[in-house]
């Protein structure tokens, strides 16, 4: 297998180096995200192509079986339930031999934004019970509540497995085949190959806006006023749109060039093994345990 | 305004879910309709670029900067059916290929960002802009539309989070009374301001070097008779609100509309004798009303929602029998006018 050069790998793209003058340029925040997108894509195309658990899986059992999991998740009220749930979680990442800092996205960020958000839910004036720990704050006589506490550890869980989940999904599928195991969830041939085409376009015109946006630092010694730079952030934007305009006519052209009739026809999809029909039953199996517990 | 998994209850994502399908299903049927098979690959890559549209930043006044959703964007330039699936679309991919915002949530997330914003926006595009602009309306309309578009899902967003504790406790935390605020107050005060400018300023640049790129305004289809319809439709649907406002803040019945068994309540806080006028006991016994409080009989306490549903019962039959009535009396007059008049006379009936 060939793997990324280091230069290529997500942690590679650097953020621009911060000239003096133009320091916290918006276009230079665009380009570093522009680059980070690319960059993960790259990235999870490496990870993609590991020899690995759920790898080896077809998309079209792996997609129903995961999102099935994440619906269950949704349903979950027991701690004890939701700790397995995590835990099983971190078992695939590692038999799927994910990478620690890729997980860790969704293993910590995700679950401590939540818990940052809902963190006042732990207070009596959201979620009366039991008080733990009062405390005045001002004029105001505040409590952690036992129910409280409950409902946070609860709820942060849930958010971690779901993403976790989610996470598993899409690093370990390429996704054009993610979109052709939508077609086991009921999707559309024509919307899967929507989603195909954007995808593939998606590079294309992701390049067009970095282009655009080089285009102008390279150029510029200073930042210009407030107004300059959103009329040339609008103008950029335009530009981009009229760019998509044309690379959507030149596609089509290409399209009914190569006799497209409207009619949406996906490659042959591999014949299922004993793998899939255990990893679907496995999933239930799980699905059913964690909801009885 | 991207919802994560594990904030809405299956209570609501499986709805949302339900609405999006069948949003999709006439969404794609329609743009085939219109624009065939050149749609396709221009659905695409607009997919990509409303993608692509939410990564750039603009600078906006303190220092910071912002970014557009650009559904409204794409509604005034590819049209709203268009921008339903292309905003969609890009944000399918993100949930499942990036995860930004949620799987569960993804139907919930289009709801809000790909049907109620670039239709509510795009509403107020045509509106201001009318039907032949000059470009610097249709930019103005375009900035209004975008800051309304925004705001108009912000607070479906909201509503969508704040309902969680009263029909399944466990998911979002915070009431409508916290939601729809703190989603209202960002809104309001800053990223719809950098939707505006992001929207105005696009069509600006369009206007200035391809006024061609900006879809003409088509001439409206329906008739005079049937946008009113619509009109009276909608009107009938947000009826409820008269019950959800004062229901929010408490409030009784209208001031000075009491009826015989609230009145003595009322004059006691007064301070006078608590007791309704003889007068208006026994003529309030005259007519029992059908349908008393727009309620079905006997069920003027039942819950709000059931309240709702006979308010918008009522609602449609009051504007029936009053349609009724105006066409009887149409008919019955019209039929007059014609006969008060000489023989020979043509009279123009007014239907071409």
């Amino acid at each position: 297998m060939i793997s990324l050069p280091e230069w290529m790998s997500p942690r590679a793209a650097p953020d621009l180096p911060e000239l003096p003058g133009v320091h916290r340029s918006p276009a230079r925040h665009t380009l570093n995200g522009l680059a980070r997108l690319l960059a993960a894509m790259l990235g999870d195309e490496a990870i993609a192509a590991r020899p690995g658990l759920l790898q080896r899986i077809e998309p079209r059992a792996k997609a129903p079986g995961l999102i099935g999991l994440v619906v269950i998740a949704t349903l979950l009220h027991s701690l004890t339930a939701l700790g397995l749930a995590y835990l099983l979680c971190i078992a695939l990442a590692a038999a799927s031999r994910m990478p620690v800092r890729r997980f860790a996205g969704a293993w910590l960020a995700a679950p401590l934004l939540s818990a940052f958000i809902v963190l006042p839910a732990v207070l009596n004036v959201v979620t009366p019970g039991e008080p733990l720990w009062a405390f005045r704050l001002g004029s105001w006589r505040l409590a952690v509540t036992d129910a409280g506490v409950h409902f946070l550890a609860i709820f942060v869980l849930r958010v971690a497995v779901c993403v976790s989940l989610a996470l598993l999904l899409a690093v370990t599928t390429r996704p054009a085949q993610l979109f052709r195991g939508l077609r086991a969830l009921g999707a559309p041939k024509i919307f899967i190959m929507l989603l195909m085409m954007m995808e593939r376009y998606l590079t294309v015109i992701v390049r067009a806006a970095e282009e655009i946006h080089e285009a102008k630092l390279s150029r510029s010694i200073a930042p210009g006023s407030l107004r300059q730079e959103q009329a040339w952030v609008a103008a950029g934007m335009g530009a981009l749109f009229r760019r998509t305009q044309k690379l959507g006519d030149a596609v089509y052209l290409a399209m009914i060039s190569r006799g497209y009739t409207g009619d949406v026809y996906l490659l042959d999809e591999p014949r299922w093994s004993w793998r899939e029909w255990a990893f679907l039953a496995a999933a239930i199996a799980v699905g059913a345990g964690l909801l009885i517990i | 305004m991207h919802i994560p998994d594990g904030y809405l209850s299956p209570q609501t994502y499986l709805p949302a879910y339900a609405v999006m399908s069948a949003l999709w299903a006439w969404a794609s049927k329609r743009v085939n309709s219109t624009l065939r098979l050149r749609q396709v690959p221009l659905l695409a890559l607009g997919a990509a670029f409303s993608f692509v549209i939410m990564m750039i930043n603009i600078p906006i006044p303190g220092g910071t900067t912002g970014h557009a959703v650009g559904a409204v964007l794409i509604a005034v330039l590819l049209g709203p059916w268009a921008a339903v699936i292309a905003v969609s679309l890009a944000l399918i991919v993100q949930a499942l290929i990036f995860g930004d915002g949620g799987i569960t949530a993804i139907g919930a997330n289009c709801l809000t960002m790909a049907v109620v914003m670039p239709f509510a926006g795009w509403g107020v595009y045509r509106l201001i802009a009318g039907r032949a602009p000059t470009s610097g309306r249709q930019v103005i309309a375009s900035a209004i539309g975008g800051y309304a578009g925004l705001n108009v899902a912000a607070l479906a967003a909201a509503v969508l989070l704040g309902i969680q504790p009263s029909i399944a406790p466990g998911y979002n935390p915070f009431g409508l009374k916290v939601a729809v605020p703190v989603m209202a107050g960002e809104h309001l005060l800053v990223f719809g301001f950098v939707e505006a400018i992001v929207t105005g300023l696009v069509l600006a640049y369009m206007a200035r070097t391809d006024p061609s790129l900006i879809p003409a305004a088509a001439s409206p289809r329906r008739s005079l008779a049937a946008r009113l319809a619509i009109g009276l439709g909608v009107l009938v649907l947000l009826t409820p609100l008269g019950l959800y406002f004062p229901a929010l803040a408490k409030a009784g019945g209208a001031w000075g509309e009491w009826g015989p068994d609230e009145l003595p309540a009322k004059l006691a806080e007064y301070g006078q004798p608590a007791r309704a006028p003889v007068h208006l006991e026994r003529l309030s016994a005259v007519w029992k009303a059908p349908l008393p409080d727009y309620a079905m009989p006997g069920l003027e306490e039942a819950p709000l929602w059931q309240l709702s549903l006979f308010y918008i019962v009522s609602g449609l039959i009051g504007v029936l029998v009053l349609a009724l009535v105006v066409i009887g009396l149409q008919k019955l007059f019209a039929r007059k006018d014609t006969d008060d008049l000489p023989a020979g006379v043509d009279v123009p009936t007014g239907r071409a």
